[in-house]
This record gives structure tokens, C-alpha cells and sequence, in this order.
């Protein structure tokens, strides 16, 4: 099994009882949805803002690449 | 009969004149309060009230925001605060939207809110306290939920529009619609100790589907509302007054928890 690193950056809320910024060992053809449901991040729990990956929107479906860094920030919507 | 120009540059004191002779000459010369200012203005002559804007705010800066109208969405944390803001700098007409009245619940933030008014239309509350700031100014009020398709053509003429509303559905249709019209759109958003800002531009990357943020469980307290209104204000008088650099194209994510400003591309 292919494995590569990357580099994960939460922000606001999202640090929570996880983390700033990990560096991981992943599968290869894992999503930027797969990290989201294994770090517990969903639509129902703090829904997810702005998903950049080096500095690029990108979205959930998303496939992961060597020496990539993942950055979440979680919606505000409050006026 | 002494014409409005003798008669306020008698008045003047060095490049200003108070309200009490704003006054005099809208009973003299049968004129409202923002015509005898527009007239001051420009004879570059300035309302004393403006008097700590300068330098930043020039004489034809002034005249130009007394000329300018801007709508206001929402008037509950982040509308009151940048209504305050545009009335105190002086800018001459709003349009206020919200179908609210004040609650208790909305007093650790929002703006003009206290146990007096409790049960009052917030844009009632809001635009009389305003008046009160800033005589010159013309409110429309508008006590009703903002629907982008129905109420965009109420709108349209304004110079920049303030997204103050707390729904991502609606923010993002209003984004739009601002987007395609070639509006001044200005974001902001809050959420516990984060906001959000962007202007100018459309809201997809922010809001990619249609549910409400982390605001419904961490709350807003109210110094993010007064930073997140501040800076809105900052970006809507420098859109109009088109000085400096403002966020089109951009987004500014901050986290004041951590003293975290972070601008990215749009």
C-alpha cells in the first residue's frame, strides 16, 4: 500500500481538542473528506467554511498529494 | 436679503459652522438640513461634527459621502455598529432591512439595544437613534425579511450594499446578485472569537452549502461584532471614496483568540 505525507492546518474551532497543524502518513487516494471524517469534522458538528489545499479552494472530494497541505477553517455565518 | 454662501462664511469659523447655525439657515433660507450642508460643503465649508474626519476625510470626500447611499442588511449585531459608523462619518443616505425586534438575548452585542426598547422594530430603534447622530441623513426603513429576488430593486441604486444578515443562504444569494449587478458588496461575518470579511466579491468558497456556522453553538460576543463592523465600515468608505486597497478578491479570516489574521485569495 502507497503512502504519502501530508500536512494538515485547522483553524478557530477546529483546534478544539485536536490540533494546529500535524504532519500525517496517509493512504494514497484518500480525500480531503476522508481526513474530515476521521478528524470528526462534519456538517452537523462545526460545518466546514473555507477548505484550501496550498493555498487553493478546493473541494471535499478532493484526492490528497504528496507534500500537500490540507487547511480547514469552519463556516462563521453570524451578523 | 443675505444670500446661504454670505451667510455661512459669516458664520464660519475656521473652515467650520455648528449645528445650531445649520439651523438658523434652514429656517432663514426654507432649506433641509442635508441642502444646507451640501451647500457648505461645497463653499469648503465644513459641519463642525466632522471636524476630528480631517484629514482623512477631505471637504470633497465629505461632500461625496453626503451624496452617498448605502443599505444596510440586517440590523442586529454587525448593522447597528456599521450604521453607527456610516452616520457618524457622514454618510448621507441608508436603507435599513430587519424583520426583528430586539430581544434580551440581544443586548451583549447589539447596537442601540437596552431594556427600554425591548419589543421595538429594530430598524425603528436603530434609524431614530441615528437620526439623533447624524441630522443630515436620510433612512428608509424597511421591517421585513430581505428577500434577494422580491427586494434587490429597493437596493440597486445604493453605492454599497452591507451584508449584516446571519443566514449563509441568504448572504450567498446576495453576494450574487451584487456580483452580476456590479455592486460595492460588503461581507462580513462572526462567530465566537472569528470573522470573516470580503468585498466586492461572490461567497461560494465561504459558504458551500446552505447551513447556519459555528456562531450557532459558540455565540458572538461583542467585541467580535464591534471589530467585525469596524472593518466593515473601513471597506465601505474606502470602496465609495476609492482610496487605499479593500478586500476584492480577498478573504480576511480572523481569529481573535489567537491574534490570527490570515488573508487568502478568493
Amino acid at each position: 500500500m502507497q503512502e504519502i505525507h501530508i500536512t494538515i492546518k485547522l483553524f478557530a474551532q477546529y483546534r478544539e481538542e485536536r490540533f494546529k497543524v500535524e504532519q500525517r502518513k496517509i493512504k494514497k487516494g484518500t480525500s480531503a473528506k476522508d481526513i474530515m471524517d476521521v478528524l470528526g469534522i462534519s456538517e452537523h458538528k462545526l460545518p466546514l467554511g473555507v477548505l484550501m489545499v496550498n493555498s487553493k479552494h478546493e473541494k471535499e472530494d478532493y484526492i490528497l498529494q504528496e507534500g500537500d497541505t490540507l487547511a480547514l477553517f469552519p463556516k462563521v455565518g453570524g451578523g | 436679503m443675505q444670500t446661504l454662501k454670505k451667510f455661512l462664511e459669516q458664520k464660519q469659523e475656521a473652515g467650520f459652522f455648528s449645528h445650531l447655525t445649520c439651523k438658523a439657515a434652514m429656517q432663514r433660507f426654507s432649506l433641509t438640513c442635508k441642502e444646507v450642508e451640501l451647500y457648505a460643503l461645497e463653499l469648503g465649508i465644513t459641519p463642525l461634527r466632522y471636524k476630528r474626519n480631517q484629514s482623512t476625510i477631505s471637504c470633497a470626500a465629505q461632500k461625496q459621502l453626503l451624496l452617498s447611499h448605502v443599505a444596510i442588511i440586517g440590523c442586529g449585531g454587525l448593522g447597528g455598529h456599521v450604521g453607527e459608523n456610516l452616520a457618524r462619518i457622514g454618510v448621507g443616505s441608508l436603507c435599513l432591512f430587519d424583520f426583528d425586534i430586539f430581544e434580551e438575548h440581544n443586548l451583549n452585542r447589539q447596537n442601540f439595544s437596552n431594556f427600554a426598547v425591548i419589543g421595538e422594530q429594530k430598524v425603528t430603534v436603530v434609524s431614530e437613534q441615528l437620526q439623533k447622530i447624524n441630522p443630515a441623513l436620510h433612512i428608509k426603513t424597511y421591517a421585513k425579511a430581505f428577500d434577494v429576488q422580491k427586494d434587490f430593486a429597493l437596493i440597486e441604486s445604493c453605492d454599497a450594499i452591507i451584508d449584516a444578515l446571519d443566514d449563509p443562504k441568504i448572504k450567498l444569494a446576495l453576494s450574487l446578485t451584487c456580483k452580476q449587478k456590479n455592486k460595492i458588496f460588503i461581507h462580513g461575518a462572526i462567530g465566537g472569537f472569528n470573522a470573516q470579511h470580503a468585498t466586492c466579491n461572490s461567497l461560494e468558497n465561504l459558504y458551500k452549502t446552505t447551513s447556519k456556522g459555528i456562531e450557532t453553538s459558540v455565540g458572538n460576543p461583542s467585541f467580535t461584532v464591534t471589530y467585525a463592523a469596524a472593518l466593515q465600515s473601513a471597506e465601505c468608505i474606502k470602496s465609495i471614496l476609492g482610496l487605499g486597497e479593500n478586500l476584492q478578491n480577498k478573504i480576511l479570516l480572523t481569529n481573535l483568540l489567537e491574534n490570527e489574521f490570515i488573508i487568502l485569495d478568493n
